[in-house]
């Protein structure tokens, strides 16, 4: 499994964790949220630094929220 | 990635070009100590990073020979000194290294370095000012969708860089002699290093980080289009100008949180290299005394030798010259002593009365004996005894003449005799004497140079058990016996600097707090406000709150990450360790880690093992890191197991080539005559030996000079 398919699967557990406790910070459309959790575990293998991801995080969430 | 060929030409030990081909599974290159591996490892080096490595210097930069007054490497000495030396004046020499790779996709990619060098003068061709070096040149080419690409100097090494990314190369680069410096039980700050460099943790530390910094730029995002929304709402805006504010604030906080979090843990590492030290002088005090003990009777050895070496020193002319006059000595008592005896005679009163001279002349004369009246004729017998008897007194007489006559003068001799006599045996005496004292003083002398092996043997084991207190405790023992004092004041003033930042951080984290508190506040506020008037959500505000929920959840996953990261860490190096000391019957302890990095440092063993240790999780990350992110790097090792034995050295191997695709292994610790050799060549993934000799460019038996020595490759598989 690639590693960034790895990530997703890690924070994709810890989502339905948090929402089983009920300890989530805020009340979000898990879907969405789900996406946006794929599209930062897919970023997180691109080359550039943490700095200079942070356009394209907010163009893609901007994406998936919109949708 | 594997790396399929290098060529080698006029670097370092190399002369002319050679061809070493390396294929996937382990590469063995053989050859004893100054044989060319570690050359062969600079060449590597110096192709893609244009460094070679000195020892206890580190990797160096050839283009800046020399670096400093210390280290006075010339510029040309890198250059095989055998084509330097054959290199006509106003003449060029080139030094060419060639490496082909091919990467995880199949593009080939040839990297070759090269540098020239003219020659000035004829004699003192070593001479600074004889050569006239280039920088070096770099060269990569390789074949994209766009055709075949030639790049050189600065987009070359940017090309290198994606190859092999800085962080990493340390680690697949591996030189036996910066093992400490990669994993040390001592420095947990190492074990981060690694976890930084060789493993795919730094993806979980990114994916966190993105999401922090973009939730922080989202709440801008969203504070100012609900500004631009509420511009007429006085209560609104007040409420978002305190949520900007308060942001504000809470960002400034936690980098002072940050920045004290980084004081405190260098403090706190300096604090435990400080215990690690004052412990180190506590545990070792007894080592010290045996060493202070063996350095001084040391001293009074080589004191004593050395008044022994005067003395000698002194009685060795004495001796030459007593030893040379031995024998005239011995005459001298010889001519002494046969003239005591010859003084010491008096003629022997022989033949004078009965019958007296007068009375056998008066028979010759008469021819007839006085007494019995027999006759004494001419040619008779008595005739002949008396005139022989008369020739005795004669002679007699005549001695006695000479006798009486030399009385005063041989009176005189007896005396100076009696003078000189004990002179030779005096000296004999002396000369005995000092013999002896000599003699005694090899004997001195002999059994000093015994004490003295002792002593140094004594020594030895005690430097090295010095050594490895370094090693461990990171202090010297016996150099800063006196420093416990001053590293027990820094202990205590790091306390108290720690106690001060923790004050600071306490503050800082209660600050933070209140500034969320109220944030959190105010966010209601706005809420309220917001279904009051419906003007306090904008697009952005569901991009912040699906931000802030993910952000929650991936700090907790990152975390999670990490530990899980250490225990497989843990987990896989010992699987290593095991292999690697299985042929070992007593205790070896294992691999154990901590979740803040540390390693468990157990003292029960020897640096053997401590080295095995560390070497399994390096090769435990490496592993890792290549199963996780499916990137394979060539690893190679240039004298990876100098304090490893051969069976261990065998096991090492045999680890080595089912860990890594590409393994290139340096080493001398291989008998090529041992079973395990055979066992080693017939291994499946054991690709190609190679075995590193001398060529000698002199007469033989002769000592060659350093450009008439070069590297040979022998292939053995």
């Amino acid at each position: 499994m690639a590693i960034q398919d790895e990530m997703y699967k890690l924070i994709e557990i810890e989502i339905n964790e948090t929402l089983k406790n009920g300890k989530e910070k805020r009340t979000v459309d898990i879907q969405k949220a789900k996406d946006v959790a794929r599209m930062l575990a897919s970023l997180s293998t691109d080359k550039s630094e943490a700095e200079n991801l942070i356009n394209q995080y907010i163009a893609n969430i901007k994406n998936i929220c919109n949708v | 990635m594997i790396i399929k060929n290098i060529t080698i030409e006029n670097f370092q030990s190399y002369f002319a070009p050679q061809t070493i081909e390396f294929s996937s599974g382990l590469n063995l290159i053989i050859g004893n100590g100054g044989k060319g591996k570690s050359k062969l490892f600079n060449a590597f080096y110096w192709v893609l990073f244009g460094q070679i490595y000195i020892t206890e210097l580190g990797w160096h930069n050839t283009n800046g020979f020399p670096h400093n007054v210390k280290f006075q490497m010339k510029r040309h000495e890198f250059i095989n000194r055998k084509a330097l030396y054959e290199t006509p004046v106003d003449d060029e020499v080139r030094t060419v290294v060639h490496l082909e790779i091919e990467n995880d996709k199949g593009i080939i990619y040839e990297i070759e370095r090269s540098v020239s060098a003219k020659r000035l003068k004829n004699n003192d061709w070593l001479a600074d000012d004889a050569w006239i070096v280039s920088n070096s040149m770099l060269k990569v080419t390789y074949d994209s969708h766009t055709g075949t690409k030639i790049q050189t100097d600065l987009l070359a090494e940017d090309t290198i860089k994606d190859l092999f990314p800085e962080g990493i190369r340390n680690y697949i680069w591996f030189q036996g002699e910066s093992l400490d410096s990669l994993i040390n039980f001592r420095d947990k700050n190492t074990l981060k290093e690694a976890v930084k460099h060789i493993s795919y943790f730094p993806l979980y530390q990114k994916a966190a980080d993105i999401i922090i910094k973009s939730t922080e730029q989202i709440k801008k995002l969203e504070n100012t289009e609900l500004n631009k929304k509420n511009k007429s709402n006085s209560e609104i805006t007040a409420l978002l100008a305190k949520q900007a504010s308060l942001s504000y604030d809470i960002e400034a906080e936690e980098k002072n949180r940050d920045s004290i979090e980084i004081r405190i843990r260098m403090v706190e590492l300096a604090m435990t290299e400080d215990e690690g030290k004052v412990s180190g002088l506590a545990n070792f005090t007894k080592l010290v005394s045996d060493f202070e003990k063996c350095e001084s009777d040391r001293k009074e050895v080589m004191h004593q030798l050395t008044i022994l070496d005067d003395y000698q020193r002194n009685q060795v002319p004495n001796l030459w010259i007593l030893r040379g006059i031995s024998s005239m000595i011995e005459d001298c008592a010889n001519i002494i002593k046969q003239h005591t005896d010859i003084q010491d005679t008096v003629p022997e009163k022989k033949y004078l009365d009965n019958p007296g001279r007068h009375k056998l002349e008066e028979i010759l004369k008469d021819e007839k004996c006085f007494v019995c009246g027999t006759e004494v004729l001419e040619g008779s017998d008595a005739h002949k005894w008396i005139v022989t008897r008369l020739k005795e007194q004669e002679l007699y007489l005549q001695e006695m003449e000479d006798y009486t006559s030399n009385l005063e003068f041989s009176k005189q001799f007896e005396r100076f005799i009696g003078s000189i006599q004990d002179y030779p045996n005096s000296l004999q005496i002396s000369l005995s004497s000092i013999d002896k004292q000599y003699t005694d003083s090899e004997n001195s002398i002999e059994k000093h140079q015994a004490q003295k092996r002792k002593i140094l043997e004594k020594k030895k084991k005690l430097d090295e058990d010095i050594e490895e207190v370094k090693k461990k405790h990171g202090v010297n023992p016996v150099q800063q016996v006196n420093e416990g004092e001053k590293f027990t004041n820094n202990i205590r003033a790091s306390r108290s600097i720690l106690e001060k930042e923790q004050r600071k951080l306490a503050s800082s984290l209660e600050l933070i707090k209140n500034k969320k508190d109220d944030l959190k506040k105010v966010e209601k506020d706005l809420e309220k406000s917001g279904r009051k008037t419906g003007s306090t959500t904008v697009a952005e505000t569901e991009w912040k709150n699906i931000s802030i929920f993910l952000e929650d959840i991936c700090k907790r996953v990152k975390e999670n990450a990490r530990k899980d990261l250490l225990k497989k860490i843990e987990e896989r190096a010992n699987q290593f360790y095991q292999k690697f000391t299985e042929h070992d019957n007593g205790y070896k302890g294992e691999v154990k880690i901590n979740d803040d990095y540390s390693i468990d440092f157990d003292s029960g063993l020897n640096m053997s093992h401590e080295d095995r240790k560390k070497m399994s999780i390096i090769n435990a990350m490496l592993s890792l890191n290549q199963e996780a992110l499916n990137t394979y790097y060539p690893f190679i090792s240039d004298a990876p197991t100098s304090s490893f034995d051969f069976v261990t050295t065998h096991n090492y191997l045999l680890g080595i080539k089912d860990i890594f695709g590409q393994s290139i292994i340096m080493t001398k610790d291989i008998d090529t005559e041992s079973d395990i050799y055979v066992d080693l060549i017939n291994q499946p993934k054991v690709s190609k030996i190679y075995m590193l000799e001398s060529n000698l460019y002199c007469e033989e038996g002769s000592t060659p000079q350093l450009h008439e020595v070069s590297t040979h490759i022998k292939q053995l598989k």
